[in-house]
């Protein structure tokens, strides 16, 4: 195989990695794991709500074990 | 060779896509036990009796006591989280039931705040440091 055509295979190789860095690398990022905690911690509070509004008894002492 | 960088390429992709960066929150299907809950009432009960007829909580002494010991482990934490400064029994009033038991009444929003403190231990958040109860009183 040319150098000329490997070369550019490898060129287009990194490319692609680098462009899925791009995408999913940012996930790692410190604001998008803060982003994610916040995103959960907001989500669980939901839940406890619902079911402190449904008078689930049971979900909260499941809730609140230790 | 194309196909077999397409393949890779593809399990790459799926391989990134797939990865979690943050642990989810620990949940458990069982309440614990406790002992300080007065006769007539389920004792695995976590500390809660149950709910009032206007949606309030109805906690035991020792329901109360991690409620407080929870604020005082955390107390930074969740300011700087929800910006809301907790102290000790906020949002709880002595109750006295039928049979003369003492217990607590937890109103709605101090319950979700109690559930979230309680969810930190179980995800096993570190208590507040110093460091962090030493900055909090200088600003």
């Amino acid at each position: 195989m040319p150098t000329g055509i490997l070369e550019a295979l490898l060129g287009a190789i990194s490319g692609i990695f680098g462009a899925i860095n791009n995408v999913f690398g940012a996930k790692n990022t410190a604001e998008m794991k803060k982003a994610q905690v916040h995103q959960k911690e907001a989500d669980y509070s939901d839940q406890i709500e619902d079911a402190i509004k449904d008078k689930d008894v049971k979900k909260i002492r499941d809730i609140l074990s230790e | 060779m194309l196909k077999k960088f397409a393949i890779f390429s593809l399990s790459s992709l799926l391989l990134c896509s797939c990865t979690t960066v943050t642990p989810d929150k620990v949940t458990d299907e069982i309440a614990s036990y406790d002992a300080t809950t007065p006769s007539g009432y389920d004792v695995q009960n976590s500390g809660f009796i149950g709910f009032t007829d206007d949606g309030r909580g109805l906690i035991t002494p020792f329901g109360l006591l991690r409620y407080n010991t929870l604020i005082k482990a955390y107390k930074v934490r969740f300011k700087s989280f929800k910006g809301v400064e907790l102290n000790d029994n906020d949002g709880v009033t002595e109750y006295t039931d039928k049979l003369n038991n003492k217990l607590y009444i937890i109103d709605q929003q101090h319950l979700v705040y109690y559930a979230v403190l309680n969810s930190w231990r179980k995800d096993g958040k570190e208590p507040d440091s110093i460091w962090d109860k030493t900055k909090d009183l200088i600003k």
